[in-house]
């Protein structure tokens, strides 16, 4: 297995503009809170990353509780939302339509160089390694334009791509890029294309509902050996030190904030082999520093203060770097192939 | 299918690991002056005399992990009874003996024959090859190359057969550096250039603790190895420069880990719109967690033994390929009357 760090030179403030975040957030969990959580509409749930049906109640968002796995620390919202039902939130949602035309456009540029196309090299380093002869992709998920964009333009023989975005129609709405299809998927069964040889989910997993049903249809969508690439965000360094306090939990974009043991659990459970799992964030300390800063008279931890009040600014990024290579950021990636024989598979889903 | 393993040492005992891993092989026979069956705790024949082994149990594959001195004789003898063999590096003690090898192969098509270059297979050097072989960071330009060791605790270095001419035929070069230049070879094919010099700096023995090789090729490929037995921090370092970028293999996964966690760092050269990265661009390091070296290459064998499939990997050509380089080494080296290597070690 392998685990990829990055050094970067982005600072969170070029692709979140804070002010702007702020609104968005607060819109998003008033309309969560009105249309979204509410009761007799949600259902209960495990733990979507090792099943165990053993979580403890952590803390609320927006009406909806968040539960702590027993077994493999993961964190989850139950009961939850339906997968239609977020769709749809999406669809209607005010705080996504000013995401998209307010913070979108202004940090596009920064996204693009700085996020996208690290994203892009790596993604393709990914293919010539493990599906250099690749025909066929699938895109599910949200904001897929921008990265598909940047592929194009590095490799414009790359393998056709078939978008899923379930709205699609507002987020695709007047984009246009060589070798890539739309087709609104609502319920993201890929039963009606197979033979699929790479199926990218970035950003995806930690929003949907049921993850049973998408990793079991990944996986029999996928052709053997196929990849399933993936991103999403976990119980990082800054979602352990900030727990209820972090902006970074909100649903419904993150219902599934997996453990890394969990995330192992979720892939091998459904036959996937871990050919890559990294922790590449670049947030987690300026997260935590911006929060002590905003609140300095909660009661933080006495190291965590002193460091980030004195540290030197190659600190923090060493310390960034350090959460990448341990595994420990908040924002992770993982390449999966499908494995041949599911049954071995599955025997052999107890992780750590 | 049947194997017999002949020198039964730390390789021997690594390749015994990577046998029972692969339900394709059975372990027929062990074959070491010192092992018995009480002293390896393994149940299959022990024997003293290795034609003995391969006549009696006359395995499949013959596994030769004995000193350099007895390389070349046990994997003729193999070819000549019909078995396939996998030999450790370095393959003789000298370009004779690899060519010896050469012609049993060559008089035996049928049989397969492969050499334990396993560094090709280490995770790192399997991503850089991929990366450098997808072409998207254009040619390589240049390798170079780090490898070395501390020669170990107090003075036993110096009692090692390693550093015996006579049971070994070359220092750290042939010993360890090999390695290195068998990676120079798989990323940029034959060098036609070759230089050199060996020095004997600290420890006293009668081969090169230390050695420089300076290479290139028809294509303009540069490169360069140090091999060491006087690197007091264990390191295994390649770098390989590329006109879109760069990237370095650094650390091995090994038994004790004393070359540090296997990583490789991948630089980009910077766009045109990026001036502030210019010398120190973005950099990605890919750590990894599994050393299948050992494994992979000898089901590589197993599957052209399978399929009577020719050996493209580790081959005797590769094996000849790298001691000539060695060997061009060694004489240009034995050359340099001025300043004789095998007279500057420390007394």
């Amino acid at each position: 297995m392998r685990t990829v760090v990055f050094d970067s030179n982005v600072v969170e403030t070029e692709v979140k503009p804070h002010g702007k975040l702020d609104i968005f957030r607060k819109m998003l969990s008033d309309e969560v809170r009105d249309t979204l959580a509410v009761a007799g509409t949600l259902h209960p749930s495990p733990c979507p990353a090792c099943a165990a049906d053993d979580g403890h109640r952590a803390f609320e968002k927006s009406n909806l509780g968040y539960f702590q796995c027993g077994n493999c620390s993961s964190l989850y919202v139950s009961p939850r939302p339906t997968d239609a039902a977020i769709i749809d939130f999406y669809r209607r949602s005010l705080a996504w339509k000013f995401w998209r035309e307010q913070i979108l456009p202004e940090t596009r540029a920064t996204r693009r160089s700085k996020i996208f196309y690290p994203r892009a090299r790596w993604l393709l380093d990914v293919c010539d390694k493990y599906q250099p002869d690749a025909e066929r992709g699938v895109a599910v998920g949200y904001h897929s334009d921008l990265l598909l964009d940047v592929l194009h333009q590095l490799e414009p023989n790359l393998f056709h791509v078939t978008v899923t975005n379930p709205i699609a129609d507002i987020e695709w709405a007047g984009i246009e890029i060589p070798g890539v299809s739309v087709q609104p998927m609502a319920a993201f069964d890929f039963s009606e294309l197979e033979s699929i040889d790479i199926l990218l989910a970035f950003d995806f997993i930690d929003r949907c509902a049921d993850l049973e049903t998408f990793f079991g249809n990944v996986r029999k969508s996928l052709k053997p050996n196929g990849l399933f690439v993936a991103s999403t965000i976990l119980t990082g360094f800054d979602v352990w030190m900030l727990w209820d306090r972090s902006e970074n939990i909100y649903p419904p974009d993150r219902l599934n904030l997996f453990s890394i043991n969990g995330l192992k659990s979720l892939s091998q459970r459904h036959g996937f082999e871990i050919l890559e799992l990294s922790t590449p964030g670049m947030f987690d300390a300026d997260s935590v520093r911006r929060a002590i800063e905003a609140d300095p008279g909660f009661q933080w931890p006495r190291f965590m203060r002193y460091l980030f009040e004195t540290g030197e600014p190659s600190t923090f990024h060493e310390f960034q770097e350090f959460l990448q290579k341990h595994r420990l950021s908040s924002f992770g990636r993982i390449v999966l192939r499908k494995t041949m024989n599911e049954h071995t598979d599955k025997e052999s889903k107890h992780v750590g | 299918m049947k194997t017999a393993i002949i020198g039964y040492g730390y390789m021997g005992e690594i390749r015994k690991r990577v046998i029972d891993t692969l339900p394709e092989l059975e372990l027929s026979a062990i074959c070491d002056p010192y092992a018995t069956p009480e002293t390896t705790g393994i149940a299959c024949p022990h024997y003293k005399d290795y034609r003995l082994a391969i006549d009696r149990e006359k395995p499949d594959i013959v596994f030769v992990c004995t000193p350099n001195r007895f390389i070349p004789t046990i994997s003729v003898y193999a070819l000549q009874q019909g078995c396939h063999v996998f030999c450790e590096k370095p393959p003789g003690r000298h370009l004779e003996d690899i060519k010896k090898i050469r012609a049993a192969e060559i008089a035996h098509p049928d049989l397969k024959v492969m050499f334990g270059f396993n560094h090709r297979h280490h995770p790192a050097i399997i991503e850089a090859k991929s990366i450098a072989d997808a072409g998207r960071m254009g040619s390589i330009m240049w390798l170079r190359g780090v490898y070395g060791k501390s020669g170990g605790p107090g003075r036993d270095f110096e009692t090692s057969w390693r550093n015996d001419p006579e049971m070994s035929g070359g220092g750290i070069l042939l010993d360890q550096g090999i390695h290195m230049l068998d990676l120079f070879r798989f990323f940029c094919g034959d060098f036609q250039e070759i230089d050199g010099m060996l020095a004997t700096t600290f420890w006293n023995i009668p081969v090169e603790d230390n050695a420089f090789v300076f290479m290139r090729n028809q294509q303009g490929q540069m490169a360069q190895l140090h091999s060491s037995a006087t690197l007091w921090k264990h390191i295994f370092r390649l770098e390989i420069g590329l006109e879109g970028g760069y990237m370095v293999a650094q650390g091995l996964l090994s038994k004790t880990g004393s070359y540090g966690r296997e990583h490789l760092i991948i630089g980009r050269r910077p766009d045109p719109d990026e001036p502030a990265a210019v010398g120190n661009p973005r950099e990605e390091t890919v750590y990894f967690d599994n050393d299948r070296s050992w494994e992979l290459q000898v089901k590589e064998l197993v599957h052209c033994v399978k399929h009577n499939l020719p050996v493209s990997d580790s081959s005797t050509a590769d094996a000849l390929g790298v001691m000539e380089i060695i060997d061009t080494v060694y004489r240009k080296a034995k050359r340099d009357v001025n300043v004789p290597y095998t007279e500057r070690g420390a007394a």
